[in-house]
C-alpha cells in the first residue's frame, strides 16, 4: 500500500474551540465569512449534545452529554469525489495520498447547479465557490508540509486534539 | 485641574490593551506629572477573591504552577473554566495532562463549560450564588464523619474549632460552631440543608465531600465566576478552608485555593508612574464618584483620603469598554454619562465605535497592539515575557499612545519630563535593563526583540505555601496571627456579622434563588465568559460569530414552558432593562438558570431595549460589602417570545 496521511481527532480532548477552522480559514483566506456558502470553511466544528437531567428530591443530577467533531477532507483511500469528477481535476497523490483539486482543470460542471464532486462527497467536505465556480477543499495545508510544518488545525490546537497519522505508523 | 483639583480626573480602567507601554500608562504618567489624578484599586475581574483571599492567607498568590496538577488525584473546578476565560494560555492542556497522569475531575457549575465537557468525569449543575452552601455542607458532611484533617487544623490554622480562636471572644464563633448550628440558628449545615438551596442532592454533596477528604492530594480550583455575585467575598474564604479542612495546602498536588494569583512570578520593570493624589476608590464605584462624591468615604471603601474634594469631571477611557458596557447596570451607567453637569468631559481612544466610544465627547483614533513595539506579560499563569514586533503602521490618523500623550505633554509644558528624553525604544530599552539587573539570565534588548519571547526556566515546580507548611515556625502566613485564618479577628471587628461575616458562610443573595423577586423574574441570570470574546473585544468579528452567535443560553425545560424555540428572538427582561435576541435553547445550562454570554456590545433601540445581548442592561449597580466589588452574576430575569 502507497504510504498514506491523515487526520487523528481525538473527539474526547476536544473543548469545541473552534481554533482549528479559525486557523484554517485565517491560513487560507476564508476569515470573516464563514456563513456565506462560497466562503465556508474547509474544516468544521460541531457540537452535539445528547442526555438530560434526572430530579432527586431538591435536587437534579446530570445526564448531559457534549460531543464535538472536527473535520474537513479525510484524504479518502478511494475518494468519491475522484470518481465522479467529470474534468479529471482531482487527483491523489501516490507520495502521501493527499486528494487534491486543480482549479485550473475543475470546470466547475456547468451543465449542474453545483459540481459533482460536492454531491459525491459522504462528508459535505467540499466547498463551491459560485463566483468563480470552482470546487474546494482542505488540500492538507501542503504549503506547510512543503515548509516541514504540520497543517495549521493541528499546529493550532490548544488541546493537542488534533494530529497527522501517518500510514507508516508514525503520529505527529 | 485648575477648578476642581485632582479628585475631578479618572482614568478609567481599560484591559483593551494590557501592554506595559499602553494608553491608561502613559496618561497616568502625565496626571501624575500634572498634579495628580483620581486613583482606583480593584478589578472588574477579582474584586472579591482579591479581597478577601488576604483575610484568610494574608496574600493572593495562593497558586501553585499547572503542573501540579498532574500529581493530584482529584481535581475540583469550582466555577473554574480555563477553556473559555484564559487563565494562562493553554491551561486547559496541563488539565489534559493531569487526567492523563490519572486525576479525577469533578466539575461545579450552573453550565456544562467547554472544560467540564471535555475533560470532568461529573459536573454539578449549582445554582448560581449557592457555593457556600456547598462548601458549608461538604464542611459538615466531613466533621460529622471525621474525616477533616484535624492535625493541620489544629497546627497550621485559626479559628475552625472552639479550641483554636483568638483570645477574649465569646463561644460559638468558630466555623465548626457555625457549622453544628451552634452559633444561635440552631442550623445544622449538613448537605440535606443546602440540597433545596443549591439544587444538588444531598447525595451527590456527601460524595463530593467524602471523596475530596481522602483523595490526597487533591486541588479545589476557584475559578472567578463565583465571586463575582452579592456576597462573592464568602466564595474566596469558603474555598480556602475547604483546602485546610483536607489538609491540600502547601503540598505538591494539593491546591490552596482562592484568589490562585501566581504564587511564582518573575520580575519584570513596569513603567515608571507616581501619582500625588493618594485618593483611591474601589473602581467599580466610580458611578457614585460622579453623582454623589460628597458621600464617598472611608466606609464606601475610599482609600488615601477621608473625602473626596470634588466629583468626576474627565473620564480618559484609553481602550476600555467599562463605561457602560462591562459595567452592571448599563442603563443606570448611560443616564449618568448623558447628564452634562456631571461629566463634563468624556475622551475616548479606541479603534472601534464601541459602546463606551459612544459617550466620548471625543474619540481619539488608537494604535493596535501589532502597529508598535510593546512588551507583554501573560495573564495571569505561564512563565513567559513576550517582544511584540511592530508589523505595520498605523493607517490613516490613527497614532500610538505615547505619540499623541507626548504631545498633550508638549502643550503642557511638561514634555521633556513626561519623555526623560527617549523615544518608545528607549523606554522599552530601559525597561530590559532594569529587568535583566533583577534576572541574572535575561536576554539584551537586541536579542528579545529577535527571539520575540524570554521563558523564565525553573528546576521544579512552584508549591503555594510550601515554606509556611514545611516550617511554620520559620515561615508563618503574612496574616496578623500568622496562620491561615478560617476565623477573622479583622472582620469581626468590622461589626457587620451579617454581610461581613468573620468565618466564610453561605449568605442568601439579593436576586438569588431565596430572593422574594423570584415569584415575579423566575430566572437568575448570569453572563458567562464565552470563547469567541475576551470580554467585550472581538464582539464585532464576523468569523466569531460565524462559529459562536450571541445567544440567550436557556435549558429545553425553561424554553418549553415558555413555548420557546431554540433560534428565535427573545426578550429577556427585569426591572432595569430588556434584551432582544436570539435563544440558544441547550442542555448546557441547568434548568432554572439562563446566560446571556458577558461582552456583546450594547445597542440600544428607540425605545432602549438592547439588540445585541449587553448582559449588564440587566444588572443591578450595589457594590459586594467588603470588597465593594461588581456581583455581575446576581440578576432575576424573565423570558418570553421577542
Amino acid at each position: 500500500m502507497a504510504r498514506q496521511l491523515a487526520f487523528f481527532f481525538e473527539a474526547r480532548f476536544c473543548t469545541g474551540c473552534h481554533t482549528c477552522q479559525i486557523a484554517c480559514d485565517d491560513a487560507r483566506g476564508r476569515l470573516g465569512e464563514g456563513s456565506s456558502p462560497a466562503k465556508a470553511s474547509f474544516r468544521r466544528v460541531s457540537e452535539f449534545e445528547s442526555g438530560g437531567y434526572l430530579r432527586e428530591g431538591a435536587g437534579i443530577v446530570s445526564e448531559v452529554r457534549i460531543t464535538h467533531r472536527s473535520e474537513s477532507c479525510r484524504h479518502c483511500a478511494s475518494p468519491a469525489c475522484l470518481a465522479a469528477c467529470p474534468s479529471g481535476a482531482i487527483t491523489k497523490r501516490e507520495a502521501d495520498g493527499i486528494v487534491l483539486i486543480d482549479a485550473e482543470l475543475c470546470s466547475g460542471c456547468p451543465a449542474r447547479d453545483k459540481p459533482a464532486c460536492l454531491d459525491a462527497c459522504p462528508f459535505g467536505a467540499i466547498v463551491f465557490d459560485e463566483g468563480r465556480r470552482k470546487a474546494e477543499k482542505c488540500d492538507f495545508c501542503l504549503f506547510e508540509l512543503e515548509a516541514g510544518r504540520q497543517p495549521v488545525c493541528i499546529a493550532s490546537c490548544p488541546m493537542r486534539a488534533l494530529h497527522v497519522v501517518d500510514s507508516s505508523g508514525a503520529t505527529w | 485641574m485648575d477648578r476642581y483639583g485632582p479628585d475631578a480626573l479618572f482614568v478609567h480602567y481599560a484591559t483593551g490593551n494590557a501592554a506595559l507601554l499602553s494608553e491608561p500608562n502613559w496618561m497616568r504618567r502625565l496626571l501624575g506629572l500634572m498634579g495628580g489624578y483620581l486613583g482606583y484599586y480593584n478589578s472588574y475581574s477579582t474584586a472579591c477573591a482579591a479581597n478577601a483571599t488576604p483575610y484568610v492567607y494574608g496574600t493572593n498568590d495562593t497558586g501553585s504552577s499547572r503542573e501540579t496538577w498532574q500529581d493530584s488525584k482529584l481535581i475540583i473546578l469550582s466555577g473554574f473554566n480555563p477553556a473559555e476565560t484564559i487563565h494562562g494560555t493553554n491551561t486547559t492542556y496541563y488539565l489534559r495532562l493531569a487526567k492523563e497522569a490519572g486525576a479525577r475531575i469533578v466539575a461545579i457549575d450552573p453550565i456544562y463549560t467547554s472544560t467540564a465537557s471535555a475533560l470532568a468525569d461529573a459536573w454539578i449543575p449549582i445554582r448560581p450564588t449557592t457555593d457556600n452552601a456547598l462548601f458549608d455542607a461538604m464542611a459538615y458532611l466531613m466533621v460529622s464523619e471525621g474525616l477533616q484533617d484535624q492535625a493541620f487544623l489544629d497546627r497550621y490554622c485559626l479559628g475552625f474549632d472552639e479550641a483554636h480562636m483568638p483570645p477574649g471572644l465569646p463561644s460559638g464563633l468558630s466555623y465548626k460552631s457555625y457549622l453544628l448550628g451552634l452559633s444561635g440558628d440552631g442550623i445544622a449545615k449538613s448537605p440535606q440543608w443546602a440540597e433545596p438551596i443549591t439544587g444538588v442532592p444531598a447525595r451527590i454533596i456527601a460524595d463530593l465531600a467524602r471523596k475530596y477528604a481522602t483523595s490526597k492530594p487533591a486541588a479545589l480550583i476557584q475559578g472567578y465566576g463565583p465571586q463575582r455575585h452579592a456576597y462573592g467575598e464568602q466564595f474566596d474564604r469558603g474555598g480556602p478552608t475547604l483546602a485546610a479542612m483536607t489538609g491540600n495546602i502547601g503540598v505538591l498536588g494539593g491546591w490552596a485555593a482562592g484568589s490562585g494569583y501566581q504564587a511564582r512570578r518573575a520580575y519584570v520593570a513596569p513603567l515608571p508612574a507616581s501619582n500625588p493624589n493618594p485618593a483611591r476608590i474601589p473602581v467599580y464605584t466610580w458611578p457614585d464618584a460622579i453623582t454623589r462624591p460628597q458621600l464617598v468615604g472611608p466606609d464606601s471603601g475610599l482609600r488615601g483620603a477621608a473625602s473626596l474634594r470634588s466629583g468626576i469631571k474627565m473620564i480618559l477611557n484609553l481602550g476600555g469598554n467599562c463605561l457602560v458596557n462591562q459595567h452592571t447596570d448599563s442603563n443606570g451607567a448611560a443616564a449618568i454619562l448623558r447628564d452634562e453637569k456631571l461629566v463634563e468631559s468624556i475622551i475616548v481612544s479606541e479603534q472601534f465605535m464601541t459602546s463606551s466610544a459612544r459617550f466620548a465627547d471625543i474619540v481619539l483614533p488608537a494604535d493596535a497592539m501589532y502597529e508598535r513595539d510593546d512588551l507583554v506579560e501573560p495573564w495571569d499563569w505561564g512563565d513567559y515575557l513576550l517582544f511584540m514586533n511592530k508589523a505595520v503602521d498605523p493607517p490613516l490618523e490613527c497614532r500610538n499612545g505615547y505619540d499623541w500623550i507626548g504631545d498633550l505633554a508638549d502643550r503642557l509644558g511638561l514634555r521633556e519630563v513626561f519623555t526623560e528624553g527617549l523615544s518608545q525604544e528607549g523606554w522599552l530599552r530601559r525597561i530590559v535593563a532594569q529587568t535583566a539587573a533583577r534576572n541574572p539570565l535575561f536576554p539584551s534588548f537586541d536579542e528579545l526583540r529577535e527571539k520575540a519571547i524570554y521563558r523564565w526556566s525553573y528546576d521544579e515546580p512552584c508549591v503555594a505555601f510550601k515554606e509556611q507548611i514545611e516550617d511554620p515556625d520559620g515561615h508563618p502566613f503574612p496574616t496578623p496571627s500568622g496562620k491561615i485564618e478560617i476565623f477573622s479577628r479583622a472582620l469581626y471587628d468590622m461589626g457587620k456579622p451579617e454581610e461581613i461575616p468573620a468565618i466564610p458562610r453561605y449568605i442568601p443573595a439579593w436576586e438569588g434563588p431565596e430572593d422574594k423577586l423570584i415569584s415575579r423574574f423566575p430566572l437568575q441570570c448570569i453572563g458567562h465568559h464565552t470563547k469567541r470574546r475576551a470580554h467585550s473585544t472581538f464582539d464585532n468579528s464576523p468569523s466569531m460569530e460565524a462559529v459562536e452567535p450571541q445567544a440567550l443560553w436557556i435549558n429545553p425545560e425553561d424554553a418549553a414552558a415558555r413555548g420557546l424555540t431554540d433560534g428565535e428572538t427573545v426578550r429577556v427582561w427585569n426591572d432595569r432593562g430588556e434584551v432582544e435576541i436570539p435563544a440558544r435553547v441547550t442542555l448546557r445550562i441547568r434548568p432554572g438558570v439562563v446566560s446571556m454570554p458577558q461582552g456583546g456590545w450594547w445597542e440600544p433601540d428607540e425605545s432602549g431595549v438592547d439588540r445585541r445581548g449587553c448582559v449588564n442592561v440587566l444588572g443591578r449597580y450595589k457594590p459586594t460589602p467588603l470588597a465593594r466589588g461588581n456581583p455581575s452574576h446576581t440578576m432575576l430575569v424573565e423570558v418570553a417570545h421577542g
